[in-house]
């Protein structure tokens, strides 16, 4: 049985949540082959795999957003012929999408997005939506943002996909529309695990970005929506992590009848034995398990620390992951934590965290945005509180679900509120009988809910399910 | 004439017969006044006494050398001008004056390149050919290189903005080539072909090194960035290779007469020429040529405007107002072209109709009256054709415009190639084919660029780089394990 999974800017190149979770599914499910479609921004990344392959890996192939436009020489020039036009005044006018005659049209050889972008055919459906709805603006601008628009979606069709018995994609987006080429092509199944709800990320994103403005955002909101539309009609199954990304799965518009929430999961069994704190150890230790980007919102939790540290004198923080995604955010912190003029602070680098979970005393997740972090499962796996910001399924990992009545195991804060999140700290670090309750109602949450097991048979009998395109 | 339509625009501008008027001979002076002062200046001196007493055969030589001077010298520098003309019109555009007199250095090495190129081996073939005095070699040789630079730096002319400067440097410099020939000749005997030629020479020497003075006096500043003019002539390969066919087409009718009609001459042995041909075309260019005035005013303020208007809509304006500039444009285009077609033939009948009861007046008559009809009417679309380049010139159509001059050269080529041995009266039928070709080729394009329009402007270069990769694509990489996993299995 062969898989061909698809996924966006992580695995295998940066370390992180959904990343592990590949590379736990792949070596969880010995018996299955895996191609994986892996789409990085440009060329730079290339072949710089941070994990080790499991033999069950057959081919990594990847694909640039950002790419030249590769074409052969010699070649005639790409047209659209009335009906290929018409697939694509679909698309671009959003309406009644034949993403089939759009993936055909991409399949066939020499394929030129200059061409098509640059084209007579593209240029008079960009002026019709602009003569239809959009007649105020300046023309050129408008002309110019639709063509950047749809210049990745492009690229991406153009990769050739590989044949599959099932093609499963971890977000929608661009992964999604290629997972779905490969469906419409093949005719095979196709499976969508969301970890995250890529087009509410990409919208929250747009909405903060001062690159582009006004009608421009709509219009780049609306494109990931459509793309996130492709692949919520043609999927088989779309996957949640937690009950809260199903509801906006739902209301993005993707059938009821398709969504499921499969959780993470860890193996509980590696945190049972680890090594505890250091009966010598004076301090009350803070553990935050991320990459030092900003999306992690390191600062606000420096912030929050200092002023904890001025309650808990003996709160020292340590920060374990990896530091070189980007450099230029980690200075910044360390310039923050020379600002604040705090000590007790350790950025570990990347580490084993079995190694570390043990010897906290609680953990911390300050993040913008997330999905069901790996991070708070290991540590409530590890029997170590968490405090975390509302986001993604933080908050249902913490408190639990509706048929979930094992009390807290962890704090939950708002986003960015320094003040909220020094007393979560000072609160669990005075009071270590709270620590232990939440400590251990985590630990049954996590056994009862969240374990690595049930996840990779529950996808080994999706995969079985779906085996041979039925 | 680079950056002419600002200065008209501000003339025309002004309301009043008198500005009009002054407007008109402006214009007239920069397209053709150079000419008409070089032909009057030509006919005084061939008006001299001992001039009308030497020999025909050296009437002839001193006729033959003049006109491939002029011939050539215009084929040369043309084409180059074309481009400097754009360069020039943009610095002025971008107020960057500090440009131009680094592209004058550049064009005047070219140009002396050149000269040398075809100058040199035409040189020798008078000396072992034609036998001819190494003085007259030099004049001849020196003539064309004068009057090569005069025809380049009167591109700056209009940045110079000292019109009436000018002007007289242009008198003043013929002037005193004619003082010269009227020394020479009177006070020192010399010979009067001789001092015709080297006052030509001195005239045009003193013309392109006065131009030049005030070049430099003009634009102190320069920045040395000398090497600009030629990615300007690398983008505006077109446009030097649309100039170069029409100048060709030009006088390849010319040529052909020169070569294989029954009124083809050798004089000195390398001057091939046809004078009755010659003649005719000389009558039927100068009686035409005053459409190419007016067309000139109207493109320059008119069509211009209309063009500059729509060109700053792309930029920043909504669609409906992009689509009404456009409309404004195609329409004062149409109109404009309509005008022109109407006046040629308006301009054509009267000047035939005069011509025919004026030149049996002045002594022309036989071979050349019969000639002159076909040949006016040639000129008359060829005029028009040139209108059109320029049109096309606008519209920035790489292909069209050299393929309309390619029609023309090539249409008159084979036309006259066929029309050569006729009859006089439909020998200049050639040249009537070839302008035909070259008008139909640019009516059909200008229509098909317009039509067109939208996709020429906004679909012009590539919104990301292009890689040409003769292997397989290379839109994914591939990282196989399968290889490995076999090799690991069979140890």
């Amino acid at each position: 049985m062969k898989i061909a999974m698809f996924v966006e800017g992580c695995y295998p190149y940066v370390v992180g949540g959904v990343s592990s979770w590949v590379q736990m599914l792949l070596e969880a499910r010995r018996e299955t082959d895996f191609i994986i479609h892996s789409l990085l921004p440009d060329r730079q990344q290339s072949g710089q795999f941070k994990y080790t392959m499991p033999e069950n890996v057959l081919e990594i192939r990847e694909a640039y957003l950002n790419d030249h436009d590769v074409v052969k020489p010699f070649r005639k020039k790409t047209k659209l012929s009335d009906e290929e036009k018409s697939c694509f005044r679909k698309l671009i006018f959003g309406e009644n999408i034949d993403w089939l005659g759009i993936f055909c049209f991409f399949e066939k050889d020499n394929i030129s997005v200059n061409d098509i972008l640059m084209g007579e055919e593209f240029f008079e459906i960009v002026q019709d939506l602009y003569i239809e709805k959009y007649p105020q603006c300046v023309f050129t601008d408008f002309l110019w943002s639709v063509r950047s628009l749809y210049l990745p979606l492009f690229t991406v069709l153009k990769v050739p996909v590989a044949e599959a018995d099932c093609y499963h994609a971890i977000s929608t987006g661009y992964a999604g529309i290629l997972a779905c080429k490969g469906h419409y092509l093949y005719q095979k199944p196709i499976l969508l695990t969301e970890h995250g709800i890529y087009t509410r990320e990409r919208e929250e994103e747009i909405i903060k970005v001062d690159w582009t403005q006004g009608i421009y955002k709509d219009l780049w909101i609306r494109y990931f929506y459509t793309l996130s539309s492709c692949i919520y009609d043609c999927a088989s199954q779309v996957i949640s992590l937690f009950q809260q990304a199903q509801k906006i799965q739902l209301e993005l518009g993707c059938p009821k009848e398709k969504v499921r929430v499969i959780s993470n999961g860890v193996y509980v069994k590696q945190f049972e034995n680890i090594q505890g704190k250091d009966p010598e150890d004076t301090f009350i230790n803070v553990g935050a398990v991320l990459r030092v980007v900003p999306i992690k919102d390191v600062k606000t939790m420096i912030n929050a620390f200092a002023l904890a540290k001025m309650k808990v004198s003996n709160l020292k923080l340590y920060i374990m992951g990896p530091t070189d995604e980007n450099p230029e955010y980690y200075e910044e912190c360390l310039e923050f934590i020379r600002g604040f003029q705090v000590e007790d602070i350790e950025f570990t680098g990347r580490v084993n965290v079995k190694e570390y979970l043990g010897k906290m005393d609680m953990t911390i997740l300050t993040s913008i945005s997330e999905g069901q972090p790996l991070s708070i499962l290991e540590s409530m796996a590890a029997s170590k509180p968490c405090i975390a910001t509302d986001v993604g399924g933080c908050k249902e990992l913490l408190y639990g679900g509706e048929k979930d009545s094992l009390g807290r195991s962890g704090i939950i804060v708002p986003v960015m509120n320094v003040d909220k999140i020094a007393d979560a700290m000072v609160t669990l670090a005075k009071d270590e009988a709270l620590r232990e309750d939440m400590g251990y109602s985590g630990r049954l949450r996590v056994k009862a809910f969240y374990r690595n097991e049930q996840v990779t048979r529950t996808y080994g009998e999706l995969y079985e399910q779906y085996k041979d395109g039925k | 004439m680079a950056g002419i339509g600002f200065e008209l625009k501000r003339l025309f501008k002004k309301e009043g017969v008198f500005s009009t008027i002054f407007a008109g001979i402006y214009a007239t002076a920069v397209t053709i006044g150079p000419t008409i002062i070089v032909i009057v200046a030509l006919n005084i001196m061939y008006m001299l006494p001992p001039y009308i007493e030497i020999a025909y055969r050296d009437k002839e030589l001193l006729s033959a050398t003049i006109l491939y001077v002029f011939v050539f010298a215009l084929i040369l520098a043309s084409p180059i001008n074309i481009i400097l003309s754009r360069y020039v019109a943009d610095k002025i555009y971008e107020e960057d004056y500090d440009s131009i007199y680094s592209s004058v250095e550049t064009g005047s090495v070219l140009i002396a390149v050149f000269v040398g190129i075809m100058g040199i081996p035409f040189g020798c073939a008078m000396y072992f050919i034609g036998h001819l005095p190494l003085y007259y070699i030099f004049g001849t040789y020196m003539f064309f290189a004068g009057l090569s630079f005069t025809f380049y730096y009167m591109t700056f002319i209009t940045v110079l903005k000292e019109y009436r400067k000018i002007t007289f440097s242009f008198l003043g410099s013929l002037v005193v080539g004619f003082l010269f020939v009227v020394i020479s000749v009177f006070w020192f005997g010399a010979a009067i072909v001789d001092a015709i030629l080297f006052g030509l020479m001195l005239s045009f020497m003193l013309i392109a090194m006065i131009l030049l003075f005030f070049i430099k006096r003009s634009f102190v500043n320069h920045n040395g960035n000398a090497g600009e003019l030629f990615s300007y002539i690398k983008k505006g390969w077109w446009l030097i290779l649309a100039n170069a066919l029409y100048i060709w087409g030009l006088y390849v009718h010319n040529f052909v007469f020169w070569f294989f009609s029954d009124y083809k001459i050798r004089v000195a042995e390398v001057f091939q020429s046809a004078p009755t041909y010659d003649m005719a075309t000389y009558l039927a260019m100068i009686s035409n040529i005053s459409v190419l005035v007016i067309f000139v005013v109207n493109v320059e303020t008119k069509f211009h405007t209309a063009y500059k208007a729509y060109c700053e809509s792309i930029i920043g304006a909504a669609g409906k107002d992009i689509r009404r500039t456009k409309q404004k444009m195609i329409e004062t285009l149409r109109r404009e072209t309509i005008y022109i077609v109407q006046i040629q033939v308006i301009v054509n009948i009267i000047v035939y109709v005069t011509a025919l009861v004026i030149f049996p007046k002045i002594g022309i008559e036989g071979v050349v009256l019969s000639m002159y009809p076909a040949l006016s009417i040639g000129y008359m679309i060829l005029y028009l054709v040139q209108c059109l380049m320029i049109y096309l010139f606008y519209l920035d159509d790489q292909k069209g415009a050299p393929l309309v001059g390619l029609a023309f050269f090539a249409g008159t080529l084979l036309g006259t190639l066929v029309t050569v041995k006729l009859p006089p009266g439909m020998g200049g039928l050639g040249l009537v084919f070839g302008a035909s070709c070259g008008f139909t080729a640019a009516f059909f394009r200008i229509r098909y660029k317009l039509i067109h329009l939208d996709r020429h402007i906004y679909g012009r270069g590539k919104i990301v780089k292009q890689v040409k990769s003769a292997k397989e694509q290379k839109s994914v990489t591939i990282y196989s394990f399968q290889t490995m996993k076999k090799g690991g299995d069979s140890n």
